[in-house]
């Protein structure tokens, strides 16, 4: 069964799942940038399919133990039966903070990396 | 021990709450017959930190110490206890421990009626966020 819920869906960064299971909230864009090919016999502005560009942040409680600079092969199973494979990923960056009576957690944001 | 009977136990512990109410200290629901001044506890609201695999060890919970009195300068004395007692307090010797204790408010609450008594009781009502861990 599965169900548009957000809950229930998992992340793995490399070996390291255990480490992002406090995951409450993922965000993911797979864009792909448009290139303008508009020319003079064109009958209106057009564009091609330039490169994709994947990246995602996450929140999770706690400071976790994912430090920027770290790169490892990601993946997403959604709550609703699909995944994202998006390769392998760098965290470019940490913040991590709270607020009195609060909890702690830790924003990551995640960029395309080499394979 | 539960959260609630940590509380309790921490309340009762204290020598500026118990020199006023002894061991008084009632979870939800005091005896009809309890003599003022004591406390009524109860959890308000809160819960377990949810996660996208489920809930963790951590908890936000809401707790709600009612202080009452025959008058109000008591039970607003007994208030100032009560904070001095769980305000900053934390203790990770205890399951699940005690991460953080904060509060959040204080107010003069309603009179309250006792079956065979003509003269209400005074209330104050304070509300504490308290953190737990595993």
């Amino acid at each position: 069964m599965s169900s548009v819920a957000i809950d229930g869906t998992t992340l793995i960064f490399g070996s390291t799942t255990a480490t992002v299971a406090s995951v409450h909230s993922i965000d993911f864009t797979d864009s792909v940038a448009a290139v303008e090919t508009t020319n003079f016999s064109s009958t209106k502005a057009q564009f091609v399919a330039g490169m994709i560009e994947k990246g995602m942040t996450i929140e999770i409680y706690g400071t976790g133990s994912i430090d920027a600079g770290t790169t490892a092969a990601t993946s997403i199973t959604w709550n609703d039966g699909t995944s994202d494979n998006l390769g392998n990923m760098l965290c470019s960056s940490r913040a991590s903070g709270g607020k009195v009576k609060g909890a702690i957690v830790s924003r990551l944001t995640f960029v395309g990396a080499p394979a | 021990m539960s959260v609630d009977g940590t509380i309790q136990a921490k309340l009762v512990a204290t020598s500026a709450v118990s020199d006023i109410v002894g061991t008084r200290a009632y979870l939800i629901d005091a005896p009809q017959t309890a003599a003022a001044p004591f406390l009524v506890f109860y959890r308000g609201g809160g819960g377990p930190l949810q996660t996208l695999s489920g809930p963790i060890a951590t908890s936000e919970l809401k707790y709600d110490v009612i202080s009452v009195a025959k008058t109000i300068g008591q039970a607003r004395s007994l208030a100032a206890a009560i904070a001095g007692a769980l305000d900053g307090w934390s203790d990770k010797t205890v399951s699940p421990s005690i991460e953080s204790c904060g509060m959040d408010s204080q107010e003069d609450g309603p009179l309250l009626l006792q079956d065979d008594s003509e003269e209400g009781l005074r209330t104050v009502v304070q509300t504490f966020t308290v953190w737990t861990g595993s």
